[in-house]
């Protein structure tokens, strides 16, 4: 065979193979290992299959205003935070669900994208309340004005903006894997380490990997509160606007998209690392990914939104308005901690002093 | 004719009688006096006196006046004369022989069986000493006070223990459950205030390297260190006159307030820290999402492609660490020339035999 073979690299210690004729294998100078030339050109393909890859998402949501919709909508602008949010003209805004100081009403609303689906809201105010008083139950840390009953009923339901993406994922990934096997004689311990390279290329599927699409709610706080079932996502109409408010999205569906890439690229990898099997170790050594059936689409989920200062800061309790599940972080309350800390460690000393001396340990 | 037969008849018998091995026709009898220092009256009572003890014990005790030892050393005849002549009861051959030379002028005594263990060298030695002076002359005292000793030693080893040289060692013993507790080094000093010795004690017991035969002598105590938290120096007192037995007891020391309090303090420091740091993550609950596995749509994974295939292998290797040499501890060492015990050897006959003698009286 006279054709000009591709230069390929050892895999062990990366000198240039040289093709033996006596044996029909390519061999390295270097170390002597030896590769069948069909495996080093499947392995080569494999090497520039699985590079890492960026996703990106080429559709973009296509919804508009009715003129009927959009003359029946009043918006509220917070002079303090920016904060931007939506509603009918039967529900009045007096604050910022962001930070509780007074809103101003816009005069006229500017044209932006209309939401495709919406989840109604579940739970009511006054449940949304009841569980919150509930989830303070058992924190003993937690400073006195979260507690405060005429702040809980300053808890709001807010609709807020989330891009939800649609795709078949077909992704080609390559491992390098070990096997280990150990023994020993008189004088040494052994250790035997066999290389293998693993490729795996499949395809999965997602539905509705939300994203948060308002810079306004804090991105990690709206994961906290995930996840929403899709399967009861409606078609998006004004009526659900009443007694509620929307936030306008400002985040764009190719910017925020990155997050849920990220997510989807870890699903993708897990799974497909979940195949390979029988070895000491297996480690990633690229994956490459491509979208197929790609949609991203805008939805309303409904929020209840309750945001307390404490000390100059702002803390955000916000309540899963389809599910009930409720996350916030609480600071702690300093005097609480102190007095919690000198009781269990006054207590605690105490019992051992007295064991000790009792037993005679000293 | 007949006279001719007689006369052979004769000759045969005084032959024989001269081939008779004399010595061994007396096996039986305990007391054997070969020189003639003893009368009869005294051989007959000196064999009462061996019989009864030998009785009461269960061993021969013999003794034996020999006009010399056929020119072996006096150890060697002391233990064939007791193995080739039968002595020695039991399986063991249990027995003690005393042998006194009047030719070389010494005096051993050789055992066997049980009474190596009841007659320790210590033991030997104090009996021979205790001979020694009878031998200028009072040969019957000799061998009755012999007896005497026998059985008084036997005695001691059957009731209590083998009498051995700890019974002159200076013994310290601390009472009581926190007396066991202590180790330590002391100091002990005469009535003069002269340092005589040491004694280490160890969990309350101790014996010192000071021999000693006075029963009256008064010691005093001073503690050089003790390691234990239950005794300070300062709080061991000696009670009672040292005689063979000291015995001290220790005060317990006061509840040592810093260390149970600094470790109180730990403890409690640590439990506060964990407790007000479980209460504190309850606070927490906002948690970012690291993947999408809720969204994927059930059953659309599919994989498509798999290929494994072996590249090349390394291997390594280490050196096994050799075993290292160790080297056991020595022993204390002893004051005397005795380490307690009987020590043994084996005789002629392949037995094993204690013994231990005196020269030149």
């Amino acid at each position: 065979m006279s054709d000009e073979l591709k230069q390929y690299k050892c895999p062990n210690c990366g000198g240039i193979l040289v093709f033996d004729s006596s044996t029909q294998n390519l061999k390295c100078p270097y170390c002597h290992s030896e590769f069948d030339v069909e495996m080093m050109q499947s392995y080569d393909k494999d090497v520039a299959e699985t590079t890492d890859n960026e996703l990106s998402w080429t559709s973009k949501p296509q919804g508009q205003w009715s003129q009927s919709e959009a003359a029946n909508i009043r918006e509220y602008v917070c002079k303090s935070c920016g904060g931007d949010i939506i509603t009918d003209e039967t529900t009045a805004a007096s604050s910022c669900p962001y930070c509780g100081n007074p809103v101003v009403m816009v005069n006229q609303f500017k044209g932006s994208l209309r939401p495709d689906k919406v989840i109604p809201f579940k739970f009511s105010k006054q449940q949304a309340i009841e569980r919150y008083r509930k989830h303070l139950t058992d924190k003993p840390l937690a400073p006195k004005a979260f507690k405060a009953e005429k702040h809980m009923q300053e808890i709001k339901g807010v609709y807020v903006p989330f891009w939800m993406y649609d795709a078949d994922v077909t992704a080609r990934a390559r491992f390098t894997a070990t096997r280990v096997r150990s023994w020993s004689d008189r004088d040494y311990n052994y250790t035997e380490t066999r290389y293998y390279n693993v490729f795996r290329g499949g395809d999965i599927s997602f539905d509705n990997v939300p994203a948060n699409g308002s810079s306004k709610m804090d991105t990690v706080l709206m994961e906290s509160i995930e996840p929403f079932d899709m399967k009861q996502a409606v078609d998006f109409n004004m009526d659900y606007l009443a007694g509620y408010f929307a936030d306008k999205f400002d985040i764009s569906a190719e910017e925020s998209g990155r997050k849920a890439n990220q997510r989807i690229r870890n699903s993708t990898a897990s799974a497909i690392q979940s195949t390979v099997s029988g070895y000491s170790t297996v480690t990633q050594a690229g994956m490459n990914m491509a979208l197929v059936n790609e949609s991203a689409s805008y939805c309303l989920l409904p929020v209840w939104l309750l945001v307390t200062t404490y000390q100059g800061k702002k803390y955000y309790f916000a309540m899963n308005g389809q599910t009930g599940k409720l996350v916030g972080d609480l600071p702690t309350d300093t005097g609480l901690f102190a007095r919690s800390f000198a009781l269990i460690f006054a207590v605690v000393s105490a019992l051992v002093f007295v064991a000790s001396f009792l037993l005679k340990l000293f | 004719m007949m006279k001719r037969i007689t006369k052979l008849f004769t000759i045969l018998a005084v032959a024989l009688m001269v081939c008779v091995p004399w010595r061994a026709l007396a096996q039986n009898a305990l007391m054997i006096d070969e020189y003639g220092a003893l009368t009869d009256t005294q051989i007959a009572q000196c064999e009462t006196q061996l019989q009864q003890v030998s009785d009461k014990y269960g061993v021969d005790v013999v003794a034996l006046i020999a006009s010399d030892t056929d020119g072996k050393d006096i150890v060697d005849f002391a233990d064939d004369y007791f193995d080739y002549n039968g002595y020695g009861r039991g399986t063991d051959r249990s027995g003690i022989i005393l042998v006194i030379d009047m030719y070389g002028r010494e005096m051993y005594i050789s055992t066997r069986g049980l009474c190596i263990d009841y007659f320790t060298d210590y033991g030997i030695e104090s009996i021979a000493d205790e001979i020694y002076p009878y031998l200028a002359g009072d040969f019957e005292g000799a061998v009755s006070r012999y007896a005497q000793l026998c059985d008084y030693y036997m005695n001691a080893a059957i009731t209590d223990k083998p009498i051995d040289i700890y019974y002159n060692r200076l013994y310290i013993h601390l009472s009581g459950e926190d007396g066991k507790r202590i180790n330590g080094h002391f100091s002990v000093y005469d009535v003069n205030g002269v340092h005589i010795g040491n004694i280490y004690v160890d969990h309350g017991e101790g014996y010192t390297d000071i021999l000693t035969e006075d029963t009256n002598a008064v010691y005093t105590i001073s503690c050089d260190d003790v390691s234990s938290k239950y005794a300070k120096p300062e709080d061991i007192t000696v009670r009672g006159s040292a005689e063979y037995d000291i015995t001290m007891t220790a005060a317990r020391a006061p509840y040592d307030v810093m260390t149970g309090g600094a470790v109180s303090g730990g403890a409690g420091l640590i439990a506060a820290l964990i407790g007000t740091g479980i209460m504190k993550s309850k606070n927490k609950s906002v948690r970012s999402k690291y993947d999408a596995d809720r969204y994927v749509e059930r059953g659309s994974f599919n994989l498509r492609d798999h290929r494994d295939y072996f590249l090349y292998s390394r291997t390594s290797r280490s050196a096994r660490p050799k075993e290292t040499e160790r080297s056991s501890g020595g022993g204390g060492g002893h004051g005397g020339s005795f380490s307690g015990g009987s020590s043994t050897h084996t005789s002629s006959s392949g037995a094993t035999h204690g013994g231990g003698g005196r020269r030149g009286f």
